[in-house]
C-alpha cells in the first residue's frame, strides 16, 4: 500500500483499480483490452490532482471508474472511506452528490432540446435540493457564480459558444455542491483565448468552496499551472506521481521525461539539442508488453524490464514505477 | 539553407472569401496578402473561425468547387495566377505544385483502398509512371516517412494503421509529386505529443532535403515555436499582425497576438491568475464597424471603433491604431 492509499482525510481514493474491456469477436474468443491495471490514488480535499497521459493510457475510463459511470472490473473506489460500489447500490445520490463530472465536449454533454436552466436545474430537481417555487432563482445564482448572466436560464445550448457551454456544465456539476468535479480535459475543445477564462474560473471556484478537482489532462504547460500533484499514466498505469513542485524540478520516469519533453514549449530554445522523441508508438492495450510496459520504447531498458514488472517506489520525493529509477535520479539531479 | 532571399514560390495578393447565408453574406477571409519562399515555413496562427483553414481551402481552389462562395483576389505559384485556371489545369496543381495534409488523416484518407494504392494514384495520375513504378516510388516514399516494412504496409487499409501512421501516410501521398509548397492545416492537432513531436520533424526534416516551402495552418503557438521561420496572426477573417517568429513571440505588436501568447503559455500573473482576453470573437454577422477585435481590446480607444486600422508595411507588419510600443 502506497502512502497515498492510507485513507485518512481523502475525499476519494482508488485501490488497486482494473478495468478490463472484453472486445467481442464475432466467431467467438474474444479479447481482452486492459484499460486500467492496477491504480492506486488518493485525493485530498481542496486539491487539485492532474492525470496526464496520450490517448490509450487510460485517463478517461479512470474518470469514468472515479465518478461510478463504470464499474472496476476488480478494486474499488472509497468515497470518504466508504466502499463506492456499494454506495452506487444502496444510495446512488449520496455518491453522485459528492463526485461530479465535467466532460471534455461542451456540444455533446448538454442536451440540445432543454433550456439551460433545465439542465442545471435537474440535479437539484432530482436530489431535492430545493424547492421548486425556489429553483429558478438558484439556478440563476449558479450561473452568476460561473459568470453568465441569468439571461441565459431560458436560452437553448445551441445559442451559446464553446466557453459559454463548458461554464453551464461546470454550473451544472456545482449544482448540487460537490466535494469532488472530475474534469476531463474540460479545456482543450476550446479556442485558446477562452482556456484561460474557464481554468481562472475553475481556480476561484476551488478557492470559494474548497471542490477538489481531478484534472484528466494531455496539456503539460496547463497541468503545471493548474495542479498540486500530477500522477503520469503509461497504459494503464500510474508511472509516476508525485507534488507538482517537486515534479517541476525534474522528472525521473524516462516516459514523463519524453512526455514533457515531446509537448513544444514556447521560449526553449529552438535549435538546440532537443531531447530526441521517443520512437515507436504505444503498444496496444490489447497485449501490454511483459514486464515494464514501457520497456518496448525505453532508451534505458535492460533484461530485466522485459520481464519483471515495476513497482511503485518512493523515490526523490515522488513514487516511480521503473527498476533504475536510482540511477535516473542520480542522473537527473546531479547536474 | 538561405533560401529566404528568392523569389517567393507562393504569392497570395488580397485574398477575400465571402459565404452567402440565410442571414445575410458571411465574409470569412478579408484582403489576406502574403508571400512564402522556398525553404521556408510560413504559420497562419489563430483561433477557430478566424479563417484561416478558408483561407488554405481556397489557395488550392477546393473552395469554390462546393459551395457558392465567392472568391477574389490573387494566388501566385511561381507567378502563375491559380485562379484564372481551368479546373483541370486546377486538378493538376493540386497534388503536382501543391501538396495538402489535413487536420484528421482518417477523413482524408479512402478507407476501401489501400494506402499504397493511394500513393500510387496520384504518382500515375501526375506523373504518369506505369502501374510497377508508381509501386516503387510509393514504397520509397513509405520508407522517406518512416514507416516501417514499407513493402508490407503497401498493401494495407487506413484502418489497419494508427493515427501517427496514418498522418505519415497523409505526407507521402502529399510529397508524391515533389510539389514546391506544402499546405499543412493542423497536421497534429489530432495526436498525441511525442508522435506530434516525430511528424514535426519529419516535415522538418523533408523541408529541408526537399526544399519546399511550407505553409502551416495551426491555433497551437507551441507547435509555431518549434518549426516556423515566420507568423501571421488572423483575427475574424483579417492578419492583424506578420513578424519573424522570435521577433513575435519577444514583443508582440497586436494586443491580440500578445493575448494569445500570454494564454499559451498558461504563466500566471503576480495574483496568481492567468491573463485573459475577456469575450469572445464577435460573430461574422455582427461584426463590429471599426477594428474587430476593439471590444475585446484592452488599448480600444475611440478611434478604434470608427474605422478598421490597416496593415503596416515591410517585414513586420500590424494592423492596429494603437499597437504596442515595440523596441527597434
Amino acid at each position: 500500500m502506497t502512502e497515498q492509499g492510507n485513507s485518512s482525510g481523502a475525499v476519494l481514493e482508488a485501490r488497486n483499480l482494473v478495468k478490463e474491456y472484453r472486445v467481442g469477436s464475432a466467431f467467438g474468443g474474444g479479447r481482452t483490452v486492459h484499460a486500467l491495471s492496477g491504480v492506486d490514488l488518493a485525493v485530498n480535499p481542496g486539491e487539485t490532482l492532474a492525470v496526464v497521459g496520450e490517448s490509450g493510457c487510460g485517463k478517461s475510463t479512470l474518470a469514468r471508474c472515479l465518478t461510478g459511470l463504470r464499474d472496476p472490473t476488480s478494486g474499488h473506489v472509497l468515497l470518504d472511506g466508504a466502499d463506492a460500489g456499494a454506495m452506487l447500490n444502496s444510495d446512488a445520490g449520496r455518491f453522485r452528490r459528492a463526485v461530479q463530472i465535467v466532460f471534455q465536449d461542451p456540444y455533446a454533454s448538454l442536451n440540445p432540446r432543454r433550456t439551460i436552466g433545465q439542465s442545471i436545474g435537474d440535479g437539484l430537481r432530482l436530489h431535492r435540493l430545493c424547492a421548486r417555487s425556489q429553483r429558478r432563482a438558484r439556478v440563476g445564482e449558479l450561473l452568476s457564480r460561473v459568470g453568465l448572466s441569468d439571461d441565459y436560464l431560458d436560452r437553448y445550448p445551441h445559442e451559446l459558444s464553446g466557453g459559454q457551454r463548458q461554464r453551464v456544465a461546470i454550473a451544472r456539476a456545482l449544482a448540487v455542491s460537490p466535494r469532488l468535479i472530475v474534469c476531463d480535459e474540460p479545456v482543450s475543445a476550446l479556442d485558446v483565448s477562452v482556456q484561460a477564462q474557464i481554468i481562472n474560473l475553475l481556480n476561484d471556484l476551488q478557492e470559494q468552496s474548497g471542490v477538489a478537482y481531478v484534472f484528466i489532462s494531455h496539456n503539460l504547460a496547463l497541468v503545471r499551472h493548474i495542479s498540486d500533484r500530477i500522477a503520469v499514466m503509461y497504459l494503464g498505469q500510474i508511472v509516476e506521481i508525485g507534488d507538482a513542485a517537486i515534479l517541476g524540478q525534474g522528472l525521473v520516469h524516462p516516459y514523463s521525461q519524453a512526455l514533457f519533453g515531446a509537448s513544444p514549449e514556447i521560449g526553449r530554445s529552438r535549435n538546440t539539442a532537443r531531447a530526441k522523441p521517443l520512437e515507436g508508438e504505444v503498444p496496444s492495450p490489447l497485449d501490454p508488453p511483459s514486464g515494464c510496459r514501457f520497456h518496448t520504447r525505453c532508451p534505458f531498458a535492460q533484461e530485466r524490464c522485459m520481464s519483471e514488472m515495476p513497482a511503485l517506489r518512493q523515490i526523490a520525493g515522488r513514487e516511480v514505477r521503473c527498476h533504475r529509477a536510482e540511477e535516473l535520479a542520480g542522473m537527473q539531479f546531479a547536474a | 539553407m538561405t533560401h529566404s532571399a528568392a523569389r517567393p514560390v507562393l504569392a497570395v495578393e488580397d485574398l477575400s472569401v465571402t459565404f452567402p447565408t440565410s442571414h445575410g453574406a458571411v465574409k470569412a477571409v478579408s484582403g489576406l496578402s502574403f508571400t512564402l519562399s522556398a525553404g521556408e515555413t510560413l504559420a497562419i496562427v489563430g483561433e477557430s473561425g478566424c479563417g484561416k483553414s478558408t483561407a488554405a481551402m481556397s489557395i488550392i481552389g477546393l473552395l469554390a468547387m462546393r459551395s457558392r462562395c465567392h472568391v477574389s483576389g490573387r494566388v501566385l505559384l511561381e507567378g502563375q495566377d491559380l485562379m484564372s485556371l481551368s479546373a483541370q489545369a486546377m486538378r493538376g496543381v493540386r497534388g503536382g505544385g501543391i501538396g495538402m495534409i489535413f487536420q484528421d488523416p482518417m477523413m482524408a484518407l479512402n478507407p476501401v483502398f489501400t494506402i499504397g494504392w493511394q500513393i500510387a494514384e496520384s504518382l500515375r495520375l501526375h506523373r504518369g509512371l506505369s502501374a510497377g513504378a508508381a509501386r516503387r516510388r510509393a514504397i520509397e516514399l513509405l520508407d522517406l516517412v518512416g514507416i516501417p516494412s514499407p513493402a508490407e504496409r503497401y498493401d494495407q487499409y487506413p484502418h489497419n494503421l494508427s493515427g501517427g501512421m496514418r498522418q505519415r501516410v497523409m505526407i507521402a501521398i502529399a510529397l508524391a509529386c515533389e510539389p514546391k509548397v506544402l499546405i499543412a492545416d493542423e497536421p497534429t492537432t489530432a495526436l498525441d505529443v511525442t508522435i506530434q513531436a516525430q511528424v514535426l520533424k519529419l516535415i522538418e526534416r523533408l523541408k529541408t532535403e526537399l526544399g519546399m516551402a511550407v505553409l502551416l495552418i495551426t491555433h497551437d503557438l507551441g507547435v509555431v515555436w518549434e518549426v516556423a521561420d515566420r507568423v501571421a496572426v488572423m483575427y475574424a477573417g483579417r492578419k492583424v499582425e506578420e513578424a519573424p517568429v522570435t521577433e513575435l513571440f519577444q514583443a508582440p505588436a497586436h494586443p491580440y497576438s500578445q493575448g494569445l501568447l500570454r494564454a499559451a503559455r498558461w504563466q500566471d500573473d503576480a495574483s496568481g491568475r492567468l491573463p485573459e482576453i475577456g469575450g469572445a470573437v464577435p460573430s461574422p454577422l455582427r461584426m463590429p464597424k471599426g477594428c474587430s477585435f476593439a471590444p475585446r481590446c484592452h488599448r480600444a480607444m475611440a478611434d478604434c471603433a470608427l474605422a478598421p486600422p490597416g496593415l503596416t508595411g515591410g517585414a513586420r507588419q500590424v494592423a492596429c491604431h494603437h499597437p504596442e510600443p515595440v523596441a527597434a
